[in-house]
């Protein structure tokens, strides 16, 4: 493989691709900016923890020395106060340390969320408390009430429609008979 | 640990659509609220959500009947089965302390305990079952859920070690054995398609495995801003969707090439009958060919499900297995051959 070079540049190549095309496996081959260009959601698995450090590390270092911003070393310094896992540190595996860090890399995060899944809210179910009985039922709605206030201030509609849907589904019809809405029916 | 006992799903009949999906799996990811993930968890919390799981397990009148197998403290060849079967994942797989597994009477859910996070929860069934599997696994979910303080944020849903599976952390995945998409050279497009609609593709053990046999596994890539019903009826259409193409290459095929695809097939029994050494790769080969004829109706006595079980069964920790002992690769392939002459041709041959 060290003898291949980059299907797009001159430089070594470091990472092979196959993939099947007209039923016959084909093999492509890539530097390691590229092999991210050809496959970005197989970021993680396409390199090796440890290939994906070093690749990191190396945009770093290029980005430090052409253009580093203030941002760029808040970002990697950047601390989760729980676990003590760095940004940098996560970047290196893809790995989270606890679930504190999604607060503390937030800011960062997002971009991530939005890469892997076009969005960076949740709208699926959530752990139940206890028993599905009435105090439960309340419970949950209260939540939903909150998150639907919150996908309102975002303007994200078509979450706060499937929310208003879920909150009407667990309600007693007197919750619901205020139809007073401020999102558009879609 | 009973390793026949362990598989015995494969007595259960075969699911529905056999002929092109051979299983249905729904996969739940959580994690306890206020203690480090897997990757960065240490001794102390490992054991911790060990003595958690298996306190609520012992006292559950849903799961009292799982079975625990502690997965550290069994053999690499133990953990090898256990992929080979499906039952863990490749990352369980590997060695580690504190790792657990619970697996329910009928084999087809499981609790995976601190492997990428600290539960990951599967129902697995024959066929196209996705709304069945789904049911299943939220059932077992609910159960967790009520005793365990999963680490969940309204925003961002479960929270999981990697972002990719945060929200629902669901993961629903169905496997494929798609030959008459693969003759007729029309997969690659399928393949490049499918991640467009949130879709991706991995192989026969899942992620940065292999496409073998013309087996593909379809599953969701996005986890997050869809809820479980939303990500479950998406992957439904798209699974529909194929099975019709895959249906109609294989019209195709034997109505346009009959004498090119029964030589292919064929020619796979012949050289399962006949073979004396046979390596992984060459049974996978030799053996989907063997499955597309087993729906024309030229092996009546074989099931898609027999096959599914034979291509199991033939893979190197099973084969070791079933000979009692640890074996080299070139005396695998000699077993593995002899395994197949004597399931094709019901004969015990030793010449």
């Amino acid at each position: 493989m060290s003898l291949q070079k980059c299907q797009k540049c001159d430089r070594p190549a470091t990472h092979k691709f196959t993939r099947i095309l007209s039923g016959q496996v084909v093999d492509f081959f890539f530097c390691q900016e590229h092999a991210a260009e050809f496959s970005p959601l197989q970021l993680k698995a396409a390199l090796s923890q440890n290939e994906l450090a070093q690749l990191l590390a190396g945009l770093l270092k290029s980005e430090q020395g052409q253009k580093a911003g203030p941002s760029d070393d808040v970002q990697a310094d950047l601390k989760c106060p729980a676990c003590g896992l760095s940004f940098r540190q996560y970047r290196q595996t893809m790995f989270l340390g606890c679930s504190h860090c999604y607060q503390a890399f937030e800011k960062y995060l997002k971009e991530d969320l939005r890469r892997y899944h076009g969005t960076s809210r949740h709208c699926g179910k959530q752990p139940l408390p206890a028993a599905a009985d009435e105090t439960a039922d309340r419970e949950k709605v209260e939540a939903l009430k909150k998150r639907l206030a919150l996908a309102i201030q975002d303007e994200d509609f078509e979450l706060a429609a499937q929310l208003r849907d879920q909150i009407r589904q667990l309600s007693a019809p007197a919750a619901i008979q205020n139809p007073k809405s401020e999102i558009p029916n879609r | 640990m009973d390793l026949a006992n362990v598989t015995k799903q494969w007595a259960e009949p075969e699911g529905p659509l056999g002929h092109v999906v051979v299983s249905s799996r729904v996969r739940h990811a959580r994690n306890i609220e206020r203690v480090s993930f897997p990757p960065r968890a240490d001794r102390d919390d490992l054991r911790r959500v060990c003595d958690l799981v298996d306190h609520l397990v012992r006292g559950s009148a849903t799961l009292s009947g799982f079975e625990r197998i502690d997965i550290s403290a069994c053999s690499t060849l133990e953990r090898t089965f256990l992929k080979e079967s499906h039952i863990i994942s490749p990352e369980l797989e590997q060695a580690g302390e504190y790792r657990v597994l619970y697996l329910d009477p009928q084999r087809s859910c499981a609790i995976m305990v601190n492997e990428e996070d600290h539960l990951r929860m599967y129902c697995l069934r024959s066929g196209l079952q996705m709304a069945p599997v789904l049911e299943e696994i939220n059932r077992i979910d609910a159960v967790m859920g009520r005793s365990l303080k999963y680490a969940f944020s309204e925003k961002y849903g479960y929270l999981t070690t990697c972002p990719s599976n945060v929200g629902t952390g669901m993961r629903a995945s169905v496997m494929l054995h798609l030959p008459g998409l693969v003759m007729t050279q029309q997969i690659e497009e399928i393949v490049k398609e499918l991640p467009q609609r949130g879709m991706t593709v991995r192989g026969y053990y899942g992620e940065n495995s292999e496409f073998l046999g013309d087996f593909y596994q379809i599953s969701n890539e996005v986890t997050l801003g869809k809820t479980e019903e939303q990500i479950v009826e998406s992957l439904h259409k798209v699974i529909e969707q194929i099975i019709a193409h895959e249906e109609s290459a294989r019209s195709a095929l034997f109505e346009k090439k009959r004498p090119y695809v029964e030589d292919t097939i064929w020619r796979a029994y012949g050289q399962l009958t006949q073979a004396r050494i046979m390596a992984s790769s060459e049974a996978f080969k030799l053996l989907s060919p063997i499955r597309l004829g087993i729906e024309r109706g030229y092996f009546p006595s074989l099931t898609h499900h027999d096959l599914d079980h034979l291509i199991v069964q033939v893979q190197p920790a099973h084969l070791q297995v079933a000979e009692g002992r640890e074996t080299g690769v070139e005396d695998r392939d000699i077993a593995r051959a002899r395994l197949l002459r004597t399931a094709f041709t019901g004969k015990n041959s030793h010449n």
